[in-house]
């Protein structure tokens, strides 16, 4: 390259390349003197050399420049802009992206630190919920259960002292009726047989009153017998059909009284002797 | 011709000589000062802070490398 240089400019000039060669080695070390002394050293028509200490630059001619770029001439940058928007409100909004309101970091720290404090109160929630509706089953069970006395208890008000408000309540069960309470001193006015208790005629259930029930079976037939037997006895008897969990029941009841307490006085008298021990009182 | 003549005819010639191989897109390398030579920049895309884009066209680049 250095000989095709320097026999160039000499075939150029006319001369001969060891002509050319000192004065071309002139010209190159007067300009690395020039930029040396930070003083600018011009190539005519190609451009200029620098030197601040950074090495030598090149600053090429603006028409040099632009004859090498000929062939993209008339090209220049193109900016395309996203188009604006004007929303309803008249606001100008452009095409980007919404900011969010806080760093998305942030955001999951503060969608994290919420479901700590939610999550605890949804798992209580659903803990009471469980337990309200075990116990609702549980009560509803025992209600239902017909070998649950204390239960059936607040099933027959006919037993219950004083409380005579609804006597077309269902019967109660005569397995585990309880005795009525009676004041005592009480059975010193009982006669020893009263009419009420006994007589020929059978009790009449359009009159209403109390009855002492002294036999209770699912069998009919069984229930007819002991009726027979009683009123062989001469008691006055009834037989009142009763239906008590889909299942029906015959109960034999003995004696019809106008009040409450003479029939519960009549029992407590006779109970273990002429009445069963287990006889209680039903409304008609 | 003087010396000074001649050193600004040589002068001339030189930088005729680098301006037109730079035309051609060749290289060029003058003893004692340097290596012309021509770096084609392909057209780009960039993309604005406004979310829109720029598009660069193609330009050719006179990168000059100084000898040491």
């Amino acid at each position: 390259m250095h000989l095709d240089l320097t026999q160039e400019i000499a075939r150029r000039l006319g001369s001969s390349p060891e002509a050319v060669a000192p004065l071309l080695e002139e010209v190159v070390q007067r300009i690395r003197q020039k930029t040396a002394q930070g003083k600018t050293a011009r190539l005519p028509g190609t451009g200029t050399f620098r030197d601040h200490g950074e090495g030598l630059v090149f600053e090429p001619d603006p028409g040099l420049a632009e004859i090498v770029n000929a062939s993209f001439a008339g090209l220049g940058a193109i900016t395309l802009t996203q188009p604006t928007q004007v929303s309803e409100t008249g606001k100008v909004r452009r095409g980007r992206r919404p900011r969010r309101s806080m760093p998305h970091a942030s955001r999951r720290r503060m969608r994290k630190h919420s479901q700590e404090h939610v999550l605890p109160g949804i798992g209580m929630i659903v803990i009471v919920g469980i337990i309200a509706a075990g116990a609702w089953f549980m009560l509803a069970d025992r209600t239902a259960d017909p070998a649950r006395p204390d239960i059936s208890t607040s099933v027959s008000e006919e037993s219950v002292p004083g409380d005579f408000s609804s006597p077309e309540e269902t019967l109660p069960r005569e397995s585990a009726r309880p005795p009525v309470p009676v004041p005592p001193g009480a059975n010193d006015a009982i006669p020893t047989r009263p009419a009420p208790l006994r007589g020929d005629e059978d009790i009449d259930r359009t009159l209403g009153g109390y009855t002492i029930i002294v036999f209770s079976e699912t069998n009919e037939e069984h229930a007819w017998n002991a009726a027979q037997s009683w009123r062989e006895q001469g008691f006055r008897v009834i037989i009142l059909p009763d239906m008590q969990d889909d299942t029906p029941r015959y109960r034999v009841g003995v004696g019809q009284f106008d009040l409450l307490e003479e029939a519960a006085r009549t029992r407590d008298a006779l109970a273990g002797s002429e009445l069963p021990q287990d006889a209680w009182v039903l409304r008609l | 011709m003087s010396q000074n003549d001649a050193r600004g005819q040589v002068e001339h010639a030189l930088a005729e000589i680098v301006r037109e191989t730079l035309i051609t897109r060749q290289n060029i390398q003058v003893p004692g000062l340097g290596n012309f030579r021509i770096v084609h920049r392909a057209a780009t895309r960039v993309c604005t802070k406004r979310g829109g884009m720029e598009f660069i066209p193609p330009r050719n680049k006179i990168r000059f490398t100084p000898q040491a």
